[in-house]
C-alpha cells in the first residue's frame, strides 16, 4: 500500500471535465457501482478487476467516511488475473490424449477432440486455482482535478484509466513534459516553440 | 476542452477511445515528447554541478537538488546500448562523462532533493516523467487520515519542486539562444573544459 507506507510509483493524470454534479455522495455510488466483484463462477479464468478500499482489497463497503480524507478521494484498484500454469496443462492434456488415443485405437487425434479435451481440463482445474492479486492505490485529488495511481507498470495504468472512465464518465489525460507545458502561463509562447525545436548534440565539438 | 479535442469526441463511443484520442492529440506523439524529459535530466545533471545543486524556484524556499546513487544511459537506434551506472555518486565519474561523449542519452536518474529538513530520493525516468521509488520523509506511523494527508503533502512538495525545475528548464529550452548558449555550456562541461555561467 504505497499511499501509506514504503516507496512510492506514481503516474498522474488529469481529470478532465469533472462538473459540479458529480458531488462526493455520487463519486461514492459510482465507485460502489463498479467495486470488486468475485466472478459468479470459479471455473472463469482470466483478468478481474474493480475498486476495493484502501484498507483492506476484499472491502468494497465504501462510504464517504474511508474514502475521503480532506480533498483526497481515495480507494484502490484490485486486478486479479487467474491462470493455470501452462507447463502443468500440457503434460496434463498429453496423458490424456494418450489415453484417447489406446481406448479408440487411432494414431493421431482430431484437434476438435484435442480442443475440447483442453476446456474440460480447464474447466476442472480453475476452480482449485487461485488468482494472482494485484493492488493498485489511486488517490484523486478533488480540489486539482489530479488523479495519481500509485504504480508506473504500463498495463497497469491502461486497466486504470480505463476503468475509471467507465466508473466515473471522464476523460484522464497524462500529465507529462509536454502537458507541463500545455498547462503553465507561459504556454501561448512555449507551445508553439514545442514546433520550432529538435533534438540538440551535446557532444562535444572534437578540435580540428 | 478545445475544439479539437470535441471533434475527436464526437466519434468514439468508449473510454479506450478516449484514451487513444488523448494520446494523439497530446503527450505521446509530438516529437519534443521522445526527448524533451531526457534532456531536463541532462539539464539537471549540468545544473547540479554548475551551481552546486542550489536553485531558486519561484514559491519555494532554496532547494538543493543532485543526482543520487544511479544513472542509467542509453543510445538512440533499434538496437541501444545501455550503461547503467549504480552505486556510489556515479554521476561524478568517468564512465558517466564518457557516455554523454559518446552521444548517450540520460534515460534516467535517481535524485535527491532538498528543502529546509527535509530530503526526497527518486528514480525520474526521461520520457513521461514518470516518478518511482520515491522515499519521503515521513513521520507519523499511526491514524489513517494523518498518515494519508501526511504523504500526500510529501508526495505534492516533491512533484511541485520537479515541476518547477522542469519549467525553469522549459523556459530555457523554448528560448531562442539555446543552441548558441546553453548547447556550447553543457558541451563544454561534457568535455570537462571551464564553463561560462549563462
Amino acid at each position: 500500500m504505497p499511499l501509506l507506507s514504503g516507496a512510492m510509483s506514481v503516474r498522474r493524470y488529469r481529470v478532465i471535465g469533472r462538473s459540479d454534479a458529480l458531488g462526493r455522495d455520487r463519486l461514492v455510488e459510482l465507485l460502489s457501482e463498479h467495486c470488486f466483484r468475485e466472478p459468479r463462477s470459479a471455473a472463469k479464468g482470466g483478468r478481474n478487476l474493480g475498486w476495493v478500499t484502501l484498507e483492506n482489497l476484499c472491502d468494497t463497503d465504501f462510504s464517504t467516511q474511508n474514502v475521503f480524507f480532506d480533498q483526497y478521494f481515495c480507494f484502490s484498484l484490485r486486478i486479479d488475473d487467474k491462470r493455470l500454469p501452462a507447463k502443468l496443462v500440457s503434460a496434463l492434456l498429453d496423458l490424456r490424449i494418450r489415453e484417447w488415443l489406446s481406448e479408440t485405437g487411432r494414431e493421431r487425434i482430431p484437434s476438435v477432440i484435442k480442443k475440447e479435451m483442453r476446456e474440460q481440463l480447464e474447466l476442472e482445474m480453475l476452480p482449485r486455482q487461485l488468482p494472482a492479486v494485484g493492488v493498485h492505490d489511486v488517490a484523486w485529488d478533488l480540489k486539482d482535478d489530479i488523479v495519481r495511481i500509485f504504480s508506473t507498470s504500463g498495463a497497469t495504468n491502461e486497466a486504470f484509466r480505463t476503468h475509471f472512465a467507465k466508473t466515473f464518465s471522464l476523460e484522464t489525460r497524462p500529465v507529462g513534459p509536454l502537458q507541463l507545458i500545455a498547462e503553465h502561463k507561459k504556454s501561448k509562447t512555449w507551445v508553439p516553440a514545442l514546433d520550432q525545436i529538435g533534438y540538440a548534440d551535446y557532444r562535444p565539438e572534437v578540435p580540428r | 476542452m478545445d475544439e479539437e479535442y470535441e471533434e475527436t469526441l464526437e466519434g468514439t463511443t468508449s473510454p479506450e477511445d478516449w484514451i487513444s484520442g488523448s494520446l494523439d492529440l497530446h503527450p505521446a506523439d509530438h516529437p519534443a515528447s521522445f526527448f524533451l524529459g531526457k534532456e531536463f535530466l541532462l539539464w539537471l545533471w549540468w545544473r547540479s554541478e554548475r551551481d552546486f545543486g542550489n536553485v531558486a524556484l519561484p514559491g519555494f524556499d532554496p532547494v538543493e537538488f543532485w543526482i543520487d546513487d544511479r544513472i542509467q544511459f542509453k543510445t538512440d537506434g533499434e538496437d541501444p546500448q545501455i550503461s547503467d551506472l549504480k552505486g556510489g555518486a556515479p554521476a561524478t565519474t568517468d564512465e558517466a562523462r564518457t557516455a554523454l561523449r559518446s552521444g548517450k542519452v540520460v534515460e534516467s536518474a535517481r535524485l535527491g532533493l532538498r528543502i529546509r529538513e527535509r530530503e526526497y530520493q527518486l528514480s525520474l525516468k526521461g520520457e513521461g516523467l514518470e516518478i518511482a521509488g520515491l522515499k519521503v520523509p515521513g513521520e507519523v506511523k499511526d491514524g489513517l487520515d494523518e498518515r494519508i494527508l501526511e504523504r500526500m503533502f510529501l508526495l505534492e512538495e516533491a512533484t511541485a519542486i520537479l515541476d518547477a525545475l522542469f519549467h525553469v528548464f522549459a523556459a530555457e529550452r523554448l528560448a531562442g539562444d539555446w543552441n548558441t548558449k546553453t548547447v556550447s555550456a553543457i558541451r563544454a562541461w561534457v568535455a570537462g573544459r571551464p564553463q561560462p555561467r549563462v
